[in-house]
């Protein structure tokens, strides 16, 4: 007999909508610590608890319906598997949606390692009027199944108990695995008998023959390198041409492969599971006849998305008054006063660079936060799939998910919460995607901007020029989107499947938990970016004078004078332009302060409009609503994306087009006389 | 659901979502532009119509 182990690793599996997240909270609490796969966009999270004396590490693999490798999720769960080689693989399955839920175990046995199943939801099942007999269903399996709540909290214990004993009782473990149906039998094992011996360590070699006859890629690709190089087979060619035939006359196995492993789950549900009478219209049926109408469920989803809105806006705003004044001001003013004494530049630093940085980051929370929360909500409610749904047919020409509708949506309040946002989108091209376009969405700041300076500009035609600039950068994020989703990130298109999940009251606990995750998330992440980047930005607009006028910010403006006659633009509004990377507001403050207006009753529109022409103003506010990101968004996109080179290649993109859209505007405007 | 046409790589997809010859689909709402949702193995599913449309069923 083993000694017994004192630590493992145990891998959580599950399909997407099973309450594998949950399980995984329960069991690591906050010792979570989250990142990236190696190598790839997709989250890795790896948390670690002491149970009964053993020292459990628990990796939460991604969320997927079956283990081919069609997509990047499958891939890194099926690679951990059988790389990583855990000590136990704990798969969590719905007990309301066992049926389906079953075919990601079906695959998993066929791998080596040992499997405890978590039956959860039993609750939900139960509300259903499904009875689902867990001791049934692990005689029948031969593997240990647990009943879990977990949502509830019940069944962990259980789970972890029958992880240890697995784990250390390895010769107990004697599943029962499902088989290929019945006509392909022989197919299988001909190739089984043809790859054995070439099959690299530590693959089973089973395995690899149902993933041949079932088209997988990634493994043909293996097996024929592997192959190609044997010759030991003499007369008959290489070994992989037998093979390669083989599988030729059976390319539609995998109907086979799927069907066989459904076979055996309806027999293992039959025998487990007794269902209500047919003909009961659940709740969820009853809710979606409304939510997924393509007229009312827009409606709602509107709806939704406006008090997401609005709440956000209308608790937030205030408590962001509030820590303006009372916590940045006051700081800055209290530096300012302590500090009397010091050098100039030493209090600036403080007060203007550090304590205005972390404002930045600071009044930023209370919206992180109520978005969080309600994101949150919709998605623990099961109504995120519903809106996912009726947007996807907009969203899918310019290569992006319905669920970036929302993200993108929330970007009019402000960005930040926007790129957080694309969290909710599983595909991770999709996200990313997402992400790189947000930017373009105007948001309040950039609206407030418009809204002092179009009427200066423009009087009576305001309204269709403030018009106009919105549709502006709108317009660019579908071409800019359709363009990188052909271009830069591969142009695949997924077929539109999409599982609905049943409604569920939304719990608490866990939605609490996720927003503090997200939240230390953010302040670690952007929130430093933002205030090493705020900092920086102050040095430059202070040193070397203490005035803007004279700062390097200033020095750099000049420098981009020529640049700016093309727009029509001077000197001051380019470094407008650049303060308004650390916030869009500070445009308007900058313009003010370099034309000395204000001073002398001067106001700044009077000055402005005797400065600048109507189409140059209409080229400056044009690059404006398309220009870079404010230093926010853009540490938040770094976070997010984990990748400087994609966040730059967005901001790159942008700098790039508000200018040449800027330039275009004013020379069009001169060449044609108009607004001149 | 009787027969998959399309790719190989759409028919997989499919097949383990649960679209094997003989399971037993049900339609739940079908407008005539946008996707479908059909009942199947216990779950909901959203269908695009193209794919739909290369779900061959046989209507019992």
């Amino acid at each position: 007999m083993k000694a017994p182990v004192t630590s493992l690793t145990i891998a959580l599996t599950g399909q997407p909508n099973v309450g594998k997240s949950t399980v995984f909270n329960v069991l690591t609490g906050l010792n979570q610590y989250v990142s990236n796969w190696p190598g790839k966009t997709c989250e890795q999270r790896i948390g670690s608890l002491n149970y009964a004396g053993h020292e459990i590490q628990i990796v939460d693999l991604p969320g997927t319906y079956c283990l081919t490798a069609n997509s990047i999720e499958e891939q890194i769960a099926r690679d951990y598997i059988i790389q990583g080689q855990p000590d136990v693989v704990a798969a969590v399955v719905d007990a309301a949606s066992l049926e389906r839920n079953l075919y990601l175990l079906a695959e998993l046995l066929s791998l080596p390692s040992p499997l405890v199943l978590g039956l959860n939801r039993l609750d939900v099942a139960e509300q259903q009027g499904m009875k689902v007999e867990a001791h049934v269903l692990e005689a029948a399996l031969g593997i240990p199944v647990i009943a879990m709540v977990a949502s509830k909290g019940q069944g962990v214990r259980e789970l972890l108990d029958a992880c240890v004993r697995v784990a250390n009782n390895p010769h107990e473990y004697q599943p029962k695995r499902p088989e290929i149906r019945a006509d392909h039998k022989v197919v299988l094992e001909e190739i089984q008998a043809l790859i054995a011996g070439h099959v690299p360590e530590p693959y089973p070699v089973d395995w690899v023959a149902a993933k041949l006859l079932e088209g997988d890629e990634e493994i043909t690709g293996m097996m024929q390198a592997a192959m190609n190089g044997s010759t030991h087979n003499g007369g008959k060619g290489s070994g992989w041409q037998a093979v390669h035939n083989l599988l030729m006359m059976h390319e539609d196995a995998f109907l086979a492969v799927a069907s066989g492993r459904y076979e055996w789950i309806g027999r293992m549900v039959r025998a487990a599971v007794a269902r209500p009478k047919p003909g009961r219209v659940t709740v969820t049926d009853r809710i979606d006849r409304v939510a997924t109408h393509p007229f009312w469920g827009l409606l709602i989803l509107l709806a939704a998305l406006g008090m997401l809105f609005w709440l956000t806006y209308a608790v937030g705003t205030p408590i962001q008054a509030w820590l303006e004044t009372n916590i940045v001001q006051a700081g800055a003013r209290w530096v300012s006063s302590v500090l009397a004494e010091a050098p100039a530049w030493l209090v600036g630093l403080l007060a203007q660079g550090i304590i205005a940085g972390v404002g930045t980051v600071l009044t930023l929370l209370p919206i992180l936060v109520i978005f969080f929360i309600g994101l949150g909500l919709l998605e623990d409610l099961g109504y995120m799939a519903r809106a996912a749904y009726v947007m996807d047919r907009y969203m899918h020409p310019m290569g992006l998910h319905g669920k970036s509708f929302l993200a993108l949506f929330l970007g009019f309040g402000c960005n930040v919460p926007a790129v957080m946002g694309t969290r909710v989108i599983e595909s991770p091209k999709a996200r990313l995607l997402t992400i790189l376009i947000a930017p373009l969405a105007p948001c309040t700041a950039r609206l407030s901007v418009l809204a002092l300076l179009v009427p200066i500009f423009f009087g009576p035609n305001a309204w269709w020029v403030t018009l106009v600039l919105i549709a502006l950068p709108l317009g660019v994020m579908m071409l800019l989107g359709k363009g990188l989703h052909e271009l830069a990130l591969g142009g695949e298109h997924h077929a539109f499947i999409m599982e609905l999940p049943l409604y569920q009251l939304p719990n608490l606990t866990e939605i609490s938990k996720g927003v503090w995750q997200r939240t230390i998330d953010f302040l670690q992440g952007a929130g430093t970016i933002i205030l090493v980047v705020s900092v920086l930005m102050w040095g430059l607009s202070h040193f070397p004078g203490g005035q803007i006028e004279d700062s390097y910010l200033a020095a750099l403006g000049r420098g981009l004078a020529p640049l700016g006659n093309l727009m029509g633009l001077d000197w001051q509004m380019m470094v407008a332009l650049l303060t308004s990377f650390v916030r869009k507001e500070n445009t308007i403050p900058t313009l003010a302060v370099l034309y000395g207006a204000g001073q002398g009753g001067a106001s700044l529109a009077s000055v402005l409009s005797g400065i600048i022409t109507p189409a140059a103003a209409f080229a400056f506010l044009a690059v404006q609503v398309l220009f870079v990101p404010c230093v926010a968004t853009v540490g938040t996109m770094v976070e997010e994306t984990k990748s400087w080179r994609w966040t730059l290649l967005s901001v790159g993109l942008l700098l790039l087009i508000s200018l040449t859209v800027g330039i275009l505007i004013y020379q069009a405007g001169r060449l044609s006389g108009w607004g001149m | 659901m009787r027969q998959l046409s399309g790719g190989h790589q759409f028919s997989n997809q499919v097949a383990s979502m649960g679209f094997t010859p003989g399971v037993e689909v049900t339609m739940i709402q079908n407008y005539t532009r946008g996707p479908l949702i059909v009942a199947l193995r216990d779950t909901r599913l959203a269908l695009g119509r193209g794919e739909a449309e290369k779900i061959l069923v046989e209507i019992a």
